[in-house]
């Protein structure tokens, strides 16, 4: 199949062309949503080396499952793959908690390099310091505050999909964010470099 | 009297979540209430905080991925319609025949015969008794078996003697 064509092919087609042993297809789901999935990740889990291993868990088992004929969420592919992905982080975290496993900190942050390549230098620096700051800030949440954050700000899902994976309603997935928002800013301001961050990025 | 929205409609709003009936009710309540507002610049901000944030897997986790489907790749399904096949088909009516089965079929019974007829072969040889003497079969040996009997007792004969004295000579002598 065409790559212009796979483009404009649906995720529902793509499943099918996958299931059919076009692996072509796979590699095009893969592209269109490895960034979000691997963000989720690694914002619930915090350490870049783990979230590259759980992210390959997720798509291998993705891989497996499609293959057995186990997805039947038509037209839903990236909030089952965001609930494999999250069920498989958590998992994760809650082990680390439970056996601690002192780590060094990351010293680096990886964007995406399609806006990298547009950026100077010195944009590049600012955008990294901002990102690690705001990584620090998400990850002083609470755990479902942090959950419904990633999952909508990052993985784009809906509050009504967010709400079937964490099996809550819509209002206390709503509720969630609302509270995750006010902290993220009380944790800001507590840190008492809202006033730095705000001037980076009026810049 | 407007509607009391609450923080949870403003982040509707706020991630495009609301139909347009919605959307268009909650901005005219906004540029009039400046409460509301407040609440909305302040649940604005901290969603634009969280912008730009975004995470890329290494491109060897991504090529692990592929290589993994790779390998336990299957084959593409065949378009029934494709005409590339390599099955002949003889159609008889009510039946077909594939004759590609046909042709594995009657191979298979045809070497069976063969394997069977040899074994049945070897059996028959096996159970006839030797035609002359052992020693006229092998070429240019022209020894009878008496003499071969005699020969072998000679030479175990001569080991045991040699065998003999050696016991002798250590009984004589232990610390030689």
């Amino acid at each position: 199949m065409e790559k212009a064509l796979l483009n404009q092919t649906t995720d529902r087609e793509l499943i099918k062309g996958f299931m059919a042993g076009h692996d072509q297809c796979f590699d095009e789901l893969l592209g269109r949503y490895k960034s979000k999935v691997f963000t989720t990740i690694y914002l619930i889990v915090k350490d870049r080396s783990i979230a590259e291993d759980l992210f390959q868990d997720v798509m291998i088992k993705v891989v497996r499952m499609i293959r057995s004929g186990k997805y039947n969420e038509e037209g839903k592919f990236l909030p089952w793959i965001v609930r494999i992905a999250r069920n498989l982080a958590i998992d994760h975290f809650r082990k680390a908690q439970r056996n601690p496993i002192q780590r060094e900190s990351e010293d680096y942050d990886i964007f995406n390099s399609a806006f990298r390549a547009e950026e100077s230098s010195e944009e590049q620096i600012i955008s990294q310091e901002n990102a690690r700051y705001i990584r620090k800030l998400i990850q002083h949440l609470p755990e479902k505050q942090r959950e419904v954050l990633i999952m909508r700000t990052y993985a784009e899902l809906s509050f009504k999909e967010i709400a079937a994976i964490t099996n809550v309603s819509i209002n206390t997935a709503l509720g969630r964010m609302r509270y995750a928002l006010l902290n993220l800013k009380k944790l800001a301001r507590d840190s008492g470099t809202l006033e730095g961050y705000e001037q980076t990025i009026q810049r | 009297m407007n509607k009391p929205y609450r923080d949870e409609d403003l982040i509707r709003f706020i991630f495009d979540e609301m139909n347009s009936e919605e959307s268009e009710a909650l901005l005219n309540a906004l540029v009039k209430d400046e409460a509301l507002w407040n609440r909305y610049e302040k649940l604005q901000s901290g969603v634009e905080m969280t912008q730009g944030l975004k995470y890329e897997p290494s491109e060897e986790s991504v090529e692990a991925i592929r290589a993994y489907v790779r390998a336990t790749q299957s084959a593409p399904e065949q378009a029934p319609d494709s005409g590339a096949t390599s099955s002949f088909n003889l159609d008889l009516g009510r039946f077909s025949v594939n004759l590609n089965a046909v042709m594995a079929v009657s191979l298979s019974v045809v070497l069976t015969l063969g394997v069977l007829g040899s074994a049945y072969k070897l059996t028959r040889q096996v159970g006839k008794p030797n035609e002359g003497p052992l020693v006229q079969q092998v070429e240019g040996l022209e020894t009878s078996q008496e003499e071969i009997y005699d020969w072998e007792m000679k030479d175990i004969d001569q080991e045991l003697e040699h065998v003999r004295q050696a016991i002798e000579t250590i009984q004589e002598d232990p610390l030689m």
